[in-house]
């Protein structure tokens, strides 16, 4: 699929998956990243944030792994529940970064257009 | 804190359990998990933050179950493993909710013979409900639990339409109770605005990704459609006759849960419909209560025709509302007038506007003789078929490449589909009202529900399946 085909993403799905760019994550570490990038403004609940990243596995976006995979054994966690952290596919970074450039293109054209007192 | 703590978490884990099993299974530790964390840390932060965390949770759980839910339920759509033939033994669980009907229906004959009653409690809205029936409403629920936990596979469909009337029933005492003064208007609205559009949006959501579910939750919805023309009858047959129509609608239900899709599937279910209203028909026609012929007369080949007739017209676009609705849609398109089929359906809608405005004025005792309100719900619904007539002549009257058979059904559909509104109005227009508690005898007490909200019923059923039909044609990018 051509990434640029893509309908723009929601701003969660944008800001998960922005979250995710870095590195693999888990749940909480998703959360808490996703208000800090949207400085508070977009509070994912626990069902929406599961909601949206089982939609991403489903898309093919991202995978699931376990946190043993990614982390040395003396870091992982020992509570013995949710040890799973989600990564970026190549296919979803292909997305983000259409996703990125699609908002770049339309900042620029914003711009082209002497629109600099809306941004 | 940490008291608290452990009380929310196990909170939550309770509230998991309304998410789609397969859901469940996947993120619920994790879920739980992340709760904890989450609620752990607000602690640290004060008690604003905390009642953030509880109200962002709260507020956010019914949006994240409905597109959980859609998500199941698209999966199962495109699931290849819904046009599977399912072997015998599970095809015959589809039809087994039905055989229980039938063996409660064949229980009442048989105590009827043997001049036996069958013990009844009495509800706080005054109305009588035989115990065995309250068991088979239980039964049915704890059915559906287990078929809530399999994933709902294919059979359980049958059961969708049977626990929805059952919790709407539960439901009634408790509105009385609530309601107090009010419980007449909350029970109108109950059965006259909720029940049907909850139901309407339950046949939506399932019409849209199986045809063969759709066709399933239908069948027992029509036999109970059906159970309202049985009033006067005498018990002994109208025992009888229900044995047979819910036997049949088992086999028939077996059949089409065994097949998945297809038109012989549409047809059976058909079958069992114009069969069962037959029977019906002719059971109330020859057979009336020896308690009642005092003042219901047995009636003569003409009655039984309108009888059974006219609410076939009406029940049947339950079960073929949505395909002649797609019929129409294909034409539109093949016209380029794709509004003029919106615009159909928007005409269509009034109808139903105008139809539930009637009943509910009628219910809520605006009919005498003839008011204002209900006169202008009746002319409302008038219109809204006119529109349809004219978009569906807009739509027809256009040269394409059709065969001449395809024009005919293309016209009939059409003709089907104004008439089915009209035959529901028009009774009420000359004064018919339609009766509140018709049905007080064995198990049809489950339908309980006012013809008028039946009536409205099978057109929401139509419009919304349509919809559904009409969208997955688009999908398809069907010609």
């Amino acid at each position: 699929m051509d990434p640029t085909q893509q309908n723009p993403l929601t701003e969660a799905t944008f800001y998960i998956m922005l979250s995710l760019h870095t590195g693999p994550q888990h749940g909480y570490a998703i959360l808490k990243d996703v208000q800090a990038l949207s400085e508070n403004r977009v509070l994912l609940s626990t069902g929406t944030l599961y909601g949206a990243l089982k939609r991403l596995l489903d898309q093919g976006w991202i995978e699931r792994l376990d946190e043993s995979q990614v982390t040395p054994p003396n870091e992982a966690r020992v509570d013995g529940r949710g040890q799973k952290v989600y990564e970026l596919t190549e296919q979803g970074r292909r997305i983000l970064t259409a996703e990125v450039a699609r908002l770049d293109h339309l900042l620029r054209k914003a711009r082209l257009r002497g629109a600099e007192e809306l941004l | 804190v940490r008291f608290l703590t452990a009380c929310l978490e196990r909170l939550y884990a309770v509230m998991l359990w309304l998410y789609p099993p397969r859901f469940r299974r996947e993120f619920g530790l994790e879920m739980r998990g992340v709760f904890a964390q989450r609620w752990k840390d607000a602690a640290r932060r004060g008690n604003g933050t905390l009642l953030r965390v509880v109200w962002s949770e709260l507020r956010d759980t019914p949006a994240s179950l409905y597109r959980a839910y859609r998500a199941e339920l698209q999966e199962a759509g495109m699931d290849k493993s819904t046009q599977m033939v399912l072997p015998w033994k599970q095809a015959a669980l589809a039809g087994l909710p039905l055989v229980l009907l039938g063996i409660l229906a064949g229980m009442q004959l048989l105590a009827g013979l043997l001049g036996a009653t069958l013990p009844m409690v009495q509800m706080n809205t005054g109305a009588f409900i035989g115990v065995i029936d309250i068991i088979l409403g239980i039964i049915i629920l704890v059915w559906l639990g287990a078929a809530w936990k399999a994933g709902w596979p294919r059979w359980s469909a049958s059961l969708y339409g049977l626990g929805f009337v059952v919790i709407l029933l539960a439901l009634t005492p408790v509105i009385f109770l609530l309601a107090g003064k009010s419980s007449n208007m909350a029970l109108v609205l109950q059965m006259y605005l909720a029940g049907p559009v909850v139901l309407a949006l339950v046949l939506f959501l399932v019409a849209r990704h199986e045809p063969a579910r759709a066709l399933l939750t239908a069948l027992p919805i029509v036999l109970l459609l059906w159970n309202i023309i049985l009033e006067f009858t005498a018990p002994g047959a109208r025992a009888l006759v229900g044995v047979a129509a819910w036997l049949l609608a088992a086999l028939a239900a077996a059949w089409i849960a065994r097949g998945g899709t297809g038109r012989t599937s549409a047809l059976l279910a058909l079958g069992v419909t114009a069969l069962t209203g037959l029977l019906f028909a002719t059971a109330r026609t020859y057979f009336i209560n020896p308690k009642d012929k005092p003042y219901v007369q047995v009636g003569n080949l003409a009655e039984l025709a309108e009888r059974w007739l006219l609410p076939l017209m009406a029940i049947s676009a339950v079960m073929v509302g949505p395909a002649l609705l797609r019929v129409l849609h294909n034409a539109a398109q093949a016209a380029k007038r794709k509004w003029a089929f919106r615009l159909g359906l928007a005409g269509l809608l009034l109808e139903l506007a105008g139809t539930l405005g009637a009943h509910l004025a009628i219910q809520l005792g605006e009919f005498r003789p003839y008011p204002w309100v209900t006169e202008a719900a009746v002319w409302l619904s008038y219109l809204g078929g006119a529109l349809f007539v004219v978009c569906a002549v807009l739509i027809l009257t256009v040269k394409t490449e059709r065969s001449r058979q395809m024009q005919a059904n293309q016209w009939l559909a059409a003709a089907i589909l104004f008439l089915m509104p009209v035959a529901i109005t028009l009774p009420m227009a000359h004064g018919f009202l339609p009766g509140t508690r018709a049905l007080p005898y064995g198990l049809t007490w489950l339908i309980g529900l006012p013809v008028g909200a039946l009536m409205a019923l099978a057109v929401a059923w139509a419009l919304v399946g349509g919809w559904a039909l009409y969208w997955q044609a688009q999908a398809e990018g069907a010609p």
